[in-house]
């Protein structure tokens, strides 16, 4: 990852490639979920990418830094493209307005049940599942050791390590500059 | 009876989490052709015509050259034979700070388990690991990418970690959950530009990570 990094910031047309096979997903589930629209979410998509490009300079490279830059550019691409919208039809269109409060939260919820779903499937079986178990099906520890036939302590330990990895995401999210 | 646990934080990560799954989400993708519109719009270079050794192409050119040119000019085979396996590590990857690795799988194609075509090692990160592979002598798929993944040793699932750009090495990081959970089967695979994100079932070389 710190490899791709480097890459991409000295101008390595192959990284941002590697890059958009990797997140174009990502950002492409993001802009059509917060904008309701898959032609929209193109033009944001290809945006984004073509903004991480001539923005790349001001990447720096640390493991877990590229996902979570692509993720600020998408942020600003929709609530733009959200706020566009919200001029539309007002009569003061040369007004420079913020983002609504609605936009904003709208956003961050979008953000988190994609980034949530996309962790989920990272994290793969059985820890995915247990998390799935414990908190979005309120299974105890026992019912969910003894469904997926692990031991108890495995189940603990999974729980402990899954919501770690989701504070870990929850952090980044905050964290990205839109 | 409801666990408890003891963190405030984790309280209010697994309200958050509670309340960022109750709407599923589905996946979309882009629409086909947009890579090759932003690499038009980005006026990615052209191809150059390889000088070292390069594979020879698979039937006829490929309808879109401009794909080809991905890895063969701007940086995939060409770099790699300019710097060599070292010189790829030290050109930006974590190679001075790593641990040595605690797993490793001799990659070789399916059918002949004695022809080793590379070596993939697992080294403990602060986070997750690092999955770094090498194949000394490079490989590529014109026309398409090579994608690695790792398959769970039960033979059931499988997750994709990444793309082989460079041809001869390549670094990706490894959660630990997955490691934990069994999938320590490193594969590398023949894949086409068509938003298929599956498997194509087309190996390349394969090996299974062991201590």
């Amino acid at each position: 990852m710190a490899a791709l990094a480097t890459r991409l910031a000295s101008g390595d047309e192959t990284a941002l490639h590697e890059a958009f096979t990797r997140w174009s997903r990502l950002v492409h589930t993001i802009a059509r979920s917060a904008l309701g629209s898959s032609a929209d979410a193109d033009d944001v998509t290809q945006q984004v990418f073509i903004a991480a490009w001539k923005s790349r300079t001001t990447l720096r490279p640390s493991d877990e830094a590229l996902p979570a830059w692509l993720l600020g550019i998408a942020k600003f691409k929709i609530t733009d493209a959200l706020r566009a919208r919200t001029r539309t039809f007002r009569a003061e269109e040369s007004a420079k307005l913020d983002a609504s409060p609605e936009i904003i939260t709208h956003v961050n919820d979008v953000l988190d049940r994609v980034v949530v779903r996309d962790a989920l499937e990272s994290l793969g079986d059985p820890r995915g599942q247990v998390l799935r178990m414990v908190f979005l099906e309120d299974k105890t520890h026992d019912v969910v050791s003894r469904e997926l036939g692990i031991p108890l302590g495995t189940v603990k330990s999974h729980v402990r390590r899954g919501l770690e990895k989701l504070r870990n995401i929850f952090e980044e999210v905050d964290s990205l500059h839109a | 009876m409801p666990e408890i646990y003891d963190n405030q934080s984790m309280d209010d990560v697994i309200e958050r989490f509670r309340r960022s799954s109750s709407t599923p989400v589905e996946w979309s993708a882009p629409s086909p052709g947009m890579w090759d519109r932003i690499t038009k719009e980005l006026a990615f270079s052209p191809p150059a015509a390889p000088e070292t050794s390069a594979p020879a192409p698979q039937g006829s050119a490929p309808a879109n050259p401009g794909r080809r040119a991905l890895f063969f000019g701007a940086g995939g085979l060409v770099v790699g034979a300019a710097l060599g396996v070292a010189g790829f590590r030290f050109a930006g990857s974590v190679a001075d700070v790593r641990d040595a690795a605690v797993k490793r799988a001799v990659l070789t194609p399916l059918d002949k388990a004695d022809e080793k075509l590379g070596i993939a090692e697992l080294r403990p990160e602060k986070v997750g690991y690092t999955l770094v592979v090498d194949v000394p002598k490079g490989v590529t798929h014109t026309g398409g990418y090579v994608q690695v993944w790792l398959i769970n040793v039960d033979g059931k699932r499988m997750i994709s970690v990444g793309i082989f750009t460079a041809g001869t090495a390549g670094d990706f990081f490894i959660d630990d959950a997955l490691i934990d959970a069994g999938y320590l089967i490193v594969d590398l695979s023949n894949e086409e530009f068509d938003d298929e994100p599956r498997h194509s079932g087309d190996t390349i070389m394969r090996g299974e990570l062991r201590a």
